[in-house]
């Protein structure tokens, strides 16, 4: 895991610290301010990786779980996004491996598409990166989150968005233009370091905030 | 970058064509698989959010769980995790143990009919509270645990929980030493509820009452939401 540590803000880091300390001292109000914040990058990850969403739910338990269970390993202050996606990914691992030892007759009823039958761990650069792109979503406020669900899952164009959205198309189009220029700064670092350089961007890891983790 | 209420004419979007749809700017930025995990539905998707009072209810933390040393991501990459309570597993094979219970039940309530031996008059075993977890405000109860020939027999008294119908209803569980939950029964409103389970009282650890909402065509199997309403814990030194 490389770049999952992002720059954060003193304060926020001194959030971090205490939302450590108090995981440590064991309380529930933490763990649920951890799954708060995390919840829905961990699941996504684990979904990901497992493409069932029940299987899913089952590593993000035992993601939060471990996590909760092993606070008093975390350093207090650093980030938790490396070390809750690095957690995520050896239960979404251990759970696809589990499956994946069902037994004969058990697989014989497995629909062919089952991620299970066709399990291979995904490196810690492609977790990296959809926890990357999941967190850039979350980043986003929720109208122009939405507009780019619209636009990316659903493929509306957008005359149809601000038909189902009921706003003027100018507006679909700045809201657009500009979640699109924040993905952008936020997943711009995921491209290859050659590409990186190649371009000479400077601002490709400036407003994004990303930066290399320590490892 | 355009400000927020900025409105641009139509064609002046860079990463849109004349007819609305994305380009490939934003995919020669970002990278095409990049672009591509944004189309994709596991980048949308929700956790259920009762899902971490199911992990809460699994806690307190275990000091010093040996396996899952993990004080850094590299740590975490190479320690083999802890086998951990398979919570969402556990619905998996609700079904069967829904069967069970009614089963015992069913045979509960044989017993009661047909038995003409006298058995001894049943004892309470415990009394408890139950604490509310702030799901549902201002509820309260308590519950009544009767170990009996055929399991145990537990009255519920919660009347300030809301009645739920219309598809809505409370479910009760017992938590395991094993951390294993086991259904003993759902009901619309918590007055005067009594619940069954074929469980020896010295194995249960806890009891929590959850929120739960019928889901059109999986009344076998339905998961248990998670969200719960009500708990209480049992004292260590209980036995049948």
């Amino acid at each position: 895991m490389t770049a999952l540590s992002t720059f954060r803000p003193p304060s926020v880091v001194a959030d971090d610290h205490a939302l450590a300390e108090a995981l440590q001292r064991g309380e529930h109000d933490a763990v649920r301010e951890l799954y708060s914040r995390f919840g829905g990058l961990v699941f996504a990850v684990t979904l990901r990786m497992l493409s069932d969403r029940q299987r899913a739910e089952e590593a993000t338990q035992q993601t939060f779980l471990q996590a909760w269970r092993n606070a008093d390993r975390f350093e207090a202050g650093r980030d938790f996004a490396p070390w809750l996606a690095t957690i995520a990914r050896r239960a979404a691992i251990d759970i696809g491996r589990h499956e994946a030892r069902r037994p004969a007759d058990a697989l014989d009823d497995a629909p062919v598409d089952d991620s299970a039958l066709a399990h291979s761990d995904p490196s810690a650069e492609q977790v990296e990166r959809v926890w990357a792109v999941r967190a850039a979503i979350e980043q986003l406020d929720s109208a122009d989150g939405e507009l780019v669900r619209l636009q990316h899952l659903e493929g509306l164009t957008h005359a149809e968005i601000a038909d189902r959205l009921g706003i003027a198309i100018g507006t679909v189009k700045s809201r657009s233009f500009r979640a699109h220029r924040r993905l952008s700064q936020k997943l711009s670092h995921l491209r290859g370091d050659h590409d990186a350089e190649v371009s000479g961007d400077a601002n490709r890891n400036g407003s994004g905030g990303v930066e290399k983790g320590e490892d | 970058m355009a400000n927020d209420d900025t409105i641009l004419p139509i064609g002046d979007d860079p990463y849109t064509d004349e007819e609305g749809r994305l380009t490939n700017l934003f995919a020669d930025e970002v990278g095409g698989d990049i672009a591509d995990l944004l189309a994709d539905p596991t980048m949308w998707e929700e956790p259920p959010r009762g899902l971490i009072d199911e992990v809460i209810l699994a806690g307190p933390p275990t000091a010093g769980d040996a396996a899952t040393e993990a004080s850094d991501p590299g740590d975490a990459d190479e320690a083999p995790l802890a086998p951990v309570v398979p919570l969402t597993r556990w619905r998996q094979v609700r079904a069967g143990l829904v069967g069970a219970a009614a089963a015992i039940v069913l045979l509960t309530g044989a017993v009661v009919l047909f038995s003409t031996t006298g058995a001894p008059p049943a004892e309470t075993a415990f009394t408890g509270e139950l604490v509310p977890t702030g799901l549902i405000p201002d509820v309260d109860g308590e519950v009544e645990v009767i170990p009996v020939q055929s399991g145990l027999q537990i009255e519920l008294r919660a009347p300030s929980l809301p009645r739920r119908d219309g598809g809505e209803f409370y479910e009760g569980w017992l938590r395991l030493d094993d951390d294993r939950l086991v259904p003993v029964g759902t009901f619309h409103e918590g007055g005067d509820v009594t619940l069954w389970a074929g469980i020896e009282l010295e194995r249960v650890v806890a009891m929590t009452i959850t929120l739960e909402q019928a889901v059109p065509g999986s009344s076998a199997d339905q998961a248990s939401s998670g969200e719960v309403v009500l708990k209480v814990d049992f004292p260590d030194d209980l036995s049948g």
